[in-house]
């Protein structure tokens, strides 16, 4: 049996799969994964009447996305693999949002992110055209006039205006649960357990410019 | 009942095993993260949430080999989930209720105050704790008196209105003085050598609550006295001397109004060299002193596994959709 799931967004879900059958899927529209998730991923093996022991692997996405998801959901998939001693495979949640279009044309997927910039990615089959990373828009607008032909498919509040702006018919900016495509793209894109953050924290340096104005004095 | 014991709460990945049959500790592992965080002269809470998730794994790993156990082998799942930096807690967190689920073991929900209260009682059966007795916790985020009457039976009685004395030691040690970060074991690495006069600290006065404590204003003194060029050495040891001789007349008074004889004292302060010479004094008063060994004064999984097995034992285990809290009052949650 194997489980897949992805919480790198708001939508959470999980599929619970077996010899290619899926035995459970749900997805779900909240933030707080750290308490929902668990507690409908129990309900489900409960319903199905299997249990935890009966998992064989393990597929998570592994952003990027929220930071916070992500590191719920990594540390969670790390937890059942060293339970049960299981394999466990990381997905890139950018691969899995371009799933299946990526198989048959070429896809630009443009993920939230903060600070006004989009995780971005154009996959097409094995090939990568835009590696993955944290972009701003100006970076995006440069690939599609240089890029004609593409499909444009994410979560991105500019997927709308970029389509009109660059004249994009094949759009597709519904937010999806990503379970399953994660357990389709997982056999031949496979990822180690590791978080894809794509962007480096943001340090708040608040605290020690207070401490440097209370204090009257230079911390270099 | 062997129980496992997870700490993120801050820049500690703690991992701990602790056997109640025999109550002794079969793992006690942890992974510091100064390093990551002395550049910034703090903790910065998205690096050390992810340092906990690269290293959680690793560390349970190696606490199983080291108490030579399968996952299996464990009976219970402890692990902090309040107060502390939330993204660190939620790894833990997350973590802690993937094994439950799948290794089909209860999960048992720790406050981190909590698990410091008990800390200096590691090894002791429940029975051979002294209840009542009053709790000081003493760290980077608290300095708390608490009466503690039972396993999740505690009582405030007074606490810091402003900075925790570790966030003071800290605060003196690395911004002013420029030791580096941690800053409270270099003020009291340099206090065991100083051999010199001191300079002196005045007192606070807390006119409404007597009981409360204050240490934002040994901090401006140590400012005053920094801008004025007063030897860095001197500066340091005197802070040292002057805020513990506060504290432990706090803890006085406290003892003398609430009629207790037991005292236990938890938190990393607690290692402090003179701060445990001062409260070994009380014994002298007829006064029993409890301290936890120096390798559980800091962040640890032991500390956890062990007050969560009398948590456990008490009010059953907690649910699976528990959530984890950056701030809460110490209570206990089911």
């Amino acid at each position: 049996m194997i489980l897949s799931f992805d919480l790198s967004f708001e939508t959470g879900s999980f599929s619970i799969l077996k010899e290619n059958k899926v035995l459970y899927m749900e997805s779900y529209l909240e933030k707080n994964h750290i308490s929902i998730f668990p507690k409908k991923l129990k309900k489900a093996f409960e319903d199905i009447k299997k249990t935890f022991k009966d998992i064989k692997k393990v597929i998570v996405c592994t952003g990027p996305g929220s930071f916070t998801g992500i590191k719920i959901a990594l540390a969670f998939a790390k937890g059942l693999k060293e339970a049960s001693n299981i394999d466990a495979v990381g997905v890139s949640t950018l691969r899995a949002y371009a799933y299946p279009y990526f198989l048959f044309t070429p896809t630009l997927v443009l993920l939230k992110a903060p600070k006004n910039g989009v995780y971005a990615a154009c996959f097409y089959n094995s090939l990568t055209l835009l590696k993955e990373g944290f972009y701003f828009l100006e970076d995006i607008k440069n690939f599609l006039e240089k890029n004609k032909g593409l499909t444009l498919i994410g979560n991105s509040p500019f997927i709308t205006d970029l389509s009109q702006e660059f004249n994009i018919e094949n759009i597709d900016y519904l937010e999806k649960p990503l379970s399953l495509n994660a357990y389709y793209v997982a056999d031949r894109f496979p990822l180690p357990l590791k978080a894809n953050y794509l962007k480096d924290a943001d340090v708040n340096l608040k605290g020690l410019e207070k401490i440097k104005k209370e204090f009257g004095i230079s911390l270099e | 009942m062997i129980a496992l014991g997870i700490e993120t709460s801050c820049d500690d990945t703690g991992i701990g095993i602790y056997n109640f049959k025999n109550h002794k500790v079969l793992a006690h592992l942890v992974s510091s993260q100064n390093e990551i965080h002395k550049k910034f002269l703090g903790v910065v809470p998205e690096y050390a949430a992810r340092a906990h998730l690269e290293v959680i794994d690793i560390l349970f790993k190696k606490a199983l080999e080291k108490a030579n156990l399968k996952p299996q082998n464990l009976d219970l799942i402890c692990v902090t989930h309040r107060p502390g930096l939330i993204g660190s807690l939620f790894v833990g967190l997350s973590f802690a209720k993937a094994l439950s689920l799948a290794l089909e073991k209860p999960l048992r929900a720790v406050d981190h105050l909590e698990a410091h209260i008990f800390s200096p009682f590691i090894g002791f059966k429940q029975e051979d704790i002294p209840f009542p007795f009053l709790s000081l916790v003493v760290s980077g985020g608290h300095t708390h008196f608490y009466l503690v009457e039972d396993v999740g039976k505690y009582t405030l009685v007074a606490k810091t209105l402003d900075d925790a004395l570790g966030e003071a030691f800290d605060k003196v040690g690395t911004h002013i003085l420029g030791l580096g970060f941690p800053g409270g074991p270099h003020i009291d690495k340099i206090f065991k050598k100083y051999k010199g006069e001191y300079i002196k600290f005045t007192y606070p006065h807390i006119k409404k609550s007597p009981l409360n404590l204050s240490f934002s204003g040994f901090k401006t003194q140590a400012i005053n006295f920094f801008k004025k060029g007063i030897d860095k050495e001197k500066l340091a040891a005197s802070f040292q001397k002057y805020a513990i001789d506060y504290l432990i007349s706090k803890i006085k008074k406290v003892l003398e109004i609430y009629k207790i004889k037991n005292i236990a004292v938890a938190g990393g302060v607690s290692a402090n060299s003179y701060f445990r010479e001062k409260l070994l004094e009380l014994e002298k008063k007829g006064i029993q002193v409890f301290l936890p060994d120096l390798k559980y004064t800091s962040d640890n999984g032991v500390m956890v596994a062990y007050i969560g097995g009398f948590l456990y034992k008490k009010f059953g285990e907690s649910e699976i959709d528990i959530e984890a809290y950056s701030y809460s009052p110490l209570q206990v949650f089911k």
